[in-house]
């Protein structure tokens, strides 16, 4: 299938943050590989043959997926995956484009911002009350509280970044560069992250 | 209270705000300018218990194995081995298209992967096979969205959270609508190209149709299998839907592995895709779980719920009027950010209306298919125009419609039999009865 092909770069040429937030998000997918399915697996086979579960997985999975969301959060940013509805903006005359993407862009920063700070008063409480989870792990809620949030600290960081990074890059005078931030998803990039090569020529009419 | 609500959303919106910053934001003024004391203090324990909840973890798993059966080319191999099946039918391979995203669908969650494989191996065949280009196109776009109603599906576990409904009951529901809706599509196929032989292309190559149908039998084998892993062990008893999908994914990473193309890049593209859109949706299921907490307890949800009921309109004229409503909303707007925001204020009404709100859920996932495929914004649209690579958008808007009025028929269908859907999940799980 890939002979012909130039073996794939597995990390694009980009900035430093940008790759930061790609690797968290694979270190976030391998958790749910791993963290999720691989431990409700296990424990759904020993369920089956030895009438009980080996691993809490109920308990552990959950902490797993709100893994995967706090540290995959920034790449949802540096991959312009927020959805936008766009429709009327390619009405719009150019200039009032930028301005919308760009206060689109600022919106989910304050949005980023408010996430991390509420969620570090939850963090806090629960290490102020020393509180563990109700069942036979007795959990420290400040480990996985405490993963979940390093990822939401990230996220903000990146949303506060990235507008910062496109308003430089157009006064700069690289309007591809400004787009290629934060302008919305085109529909060739998206099917192109769905893994399909899409033709050069995906015009929409 | 409702006017300053409906102005915000729609202001946000319209200078294309990100969804879950419209949500959130509108949470805030709302409460600012409503509650009598501020709830954004809630936002830290409110994004906690969704980022952990149980029934949520089972939708990126459902992601990553649409991502990785996606890049493993199972579905080339399902297409090939389904097309000597339909090779003597008027319509010939745009029955196999509907089928292939019909068996495709059994085992996946998302619509935009289903148009984007099945389009990429059929779209290379149509000129070849002389099909009507807007039908075939059509068939491919509309096949997709059959991906959200057959279960499993992703956006009937983010339905079940919001509503607080059985994810079981839901998948359950969903499989006759689901395989009807897809016959319902081949039907108007064939009645079209009966009307019209030569939409149908040229007569297929018929020799060795058996020895070619026998062959191609094992390639059904590897998504047949990965269904009965997800669903049927939820019905068997085995696994919850949670630990359905799981059981589904490492499946599908051994059936990956076992083709020998589970390497390294395919695995973190995976996870790539995987995070992404998970990371986006639960953005969102935050941001309304914020609103709907906020609305709940200014009022709003009431207030809205007791405005509609005072209309005076019988449940059926109410019904109608919300059908008509999504069907208008889904030209304009994505349908997952559509489905999060508006469940929490139109649930209420259905059931306030006295429906069940397993039976809204199917009909409700029937209205985000056609969302899915009805301009100026329906996503499967822009990714088969854009699978195509040239040529006119506009033969795929015209070539859908028709696929469109199949899902309101469906509509009309499970209005007038609502057991249609509810019939299997009172015999599946027979506490409901």
């Amino acid at each position: 299938m890939q002979d012909g092909h130039l073996p794939e770069k597995l990390l694009p040429d980009e900035p430093l943050p940008q790759r930061v937030s790609r690797i968290l998000a694979w270190v976030a997918g391998a958790i749910i590989l791993f963290g999720c399915s691989g431990l409700i697996t296990i424990d759904v086979i020993t369920r089956y043959f030895f009438k009980r579960g080996m691993v809490e997985s109920f308990e552990i999975s959950g902490y797993a997926l709100a893994a995967c969301i706090g540290l995959g959060m920034a790449f949802t940013v540096t991959s312009k995956s927020n959805i936008r509805v766009d429709i009327l903006l390619d009405a719009l005359p150019d200039r009032a484009r930028v301005a919308c993407d760009i206060v689109a862009s600022v919106s989910l920063s304050v949005i980023a911002v408010a996430l991390a700070w509420y969620s570090f008063g939850t963090l806090q409480q629960s290490w102020a009350m020393g509180a563990k989870s109700v069942s036979m792990l007795q959990t420290p809620m400040v480990l996985p509280q405490g993963i979940w949030w390093a990822g939401l600290f990230w996220f903000a960081c990146m949303a506060v970044l990235i507008p910062i990074q496109a308003i430089s890059r157009l006064l700069g005078g690289n309007r591809a560069g400004f787009d290629a931030l934060i302008g919305s998803l085109r529909v060739v990039e998206e099917i192109e992250q769905a893994g399909v090569p899409a033709s050069s020529d995906g015009k929409q009419s | 209270m409702i006017s300053w609500a409906l102005l915000l959303l729609i202001g946000f919106v319209a200078i294309s705000l990100p969804i879950a910053a419209a949500l959130g934001l509108m949470g805030y003024v709302l409460s600012e300018k409503f509650a009598f004391f501020p709830m954004i203090g809630a936002l830290g324990e409110l994004a906690w218990n969704s980022s952990n909840d149980f029934i949520l973890i089972a939708a990126p798993m459902f992601i990553m194995m649409g991502e990785l059966m996606h890049r493993s080319g199972m579905s080339e191999r399902l297409f090939t081995a389904l097309t000597p099946w339909f090779a003597r039918i008027p319509g010939g391979l745009i029955h196999t298209n509907i089928a292939a995203s019909a068996i495709f669908a059994a085992t996946s969650g998302s619509s935009v992967a289903t148009a984007a494989t099945i389009g990429t191996v059929a779209i290379p065949n149509m000129d070849k096979g002389g099909y009507n280009r807007p039908l075939f196109l059509g068939s491919i776009a509309a096949g997709g969205t059959l991906g959200i109603l057959i279960p499993p599906s992703i956006n009937m576990i983010i339905y079940a959270v919001l509503t607080d409904t059985s994810v079981a009951d839901l998948y359950a529901a969903g499989f006759i609508p689901g395989f009807m809706l897809a016959g319902l599509f081949s039907l108007m196929v064939l009645g079209l190209t009966i009307w019209r032989p030569h939409w149908g292309g040229h007569k297929q190559d018929t020799t060795n149709l058996w020895a070619r149908r026998k062959a191609g039998l094992r390639h059904l084998v590897p998504p047949l299998g990965l269904f009965l892993v997800v669903v049927g062990s939820i019905y068997a008893g085995i696994a919850t839907p949670t630990e359905a999908a799981a059981l589904g994914l490492m499946a599908t990473v051994a059936l990956v592995a076992f083709n020998g193309q589970l390497t390294l890049p395919v695995l973190l593209r995976a996870f790539e895709g995987t995070v992404r859109t998970t990371c986006m949706v639960m953005l969102i299921v935050i941001a309304a779980f914020f609103l709907n907490f906020v609305m709940v307890s200014i009022g709003l949800v009431q207030a809205i719920t007791s405005g509609v009921l005072s209309l005076g309109l019988s449940p059926l004229a109410m019904l109608a009027a919300i059908i008509v409503f999504y069907l208008v909303l889904g030209c304009f707007m994505e349908t997952l950010s559509m489905m999060i925001a508006t469940t929490p204020v139109i649930v209420p009404v259905i059931k306030a209306l006295g429906y069940s709100p397993v039976w809204w859920g199917i009909i409700f996932v029937i209205l985000m298919e056609a969302a899915l495929i009805t301009p100026p914004v329906g996503l499967n649209l822009y990714v088969v125009q854009a699978v195509r690579g040239g040529g006119r958008f506009y033969d795929i808007c015209l070539g859908s419609l028709p696929f469109v009025l199949m899902m309101i028929t469906m509509i009309v269908i499970l209005i007038a039999f609502p057991q249609l859907a509810l019939w299997l999940p009172t015999v599946l799980n027979p506490k409901l009865g």
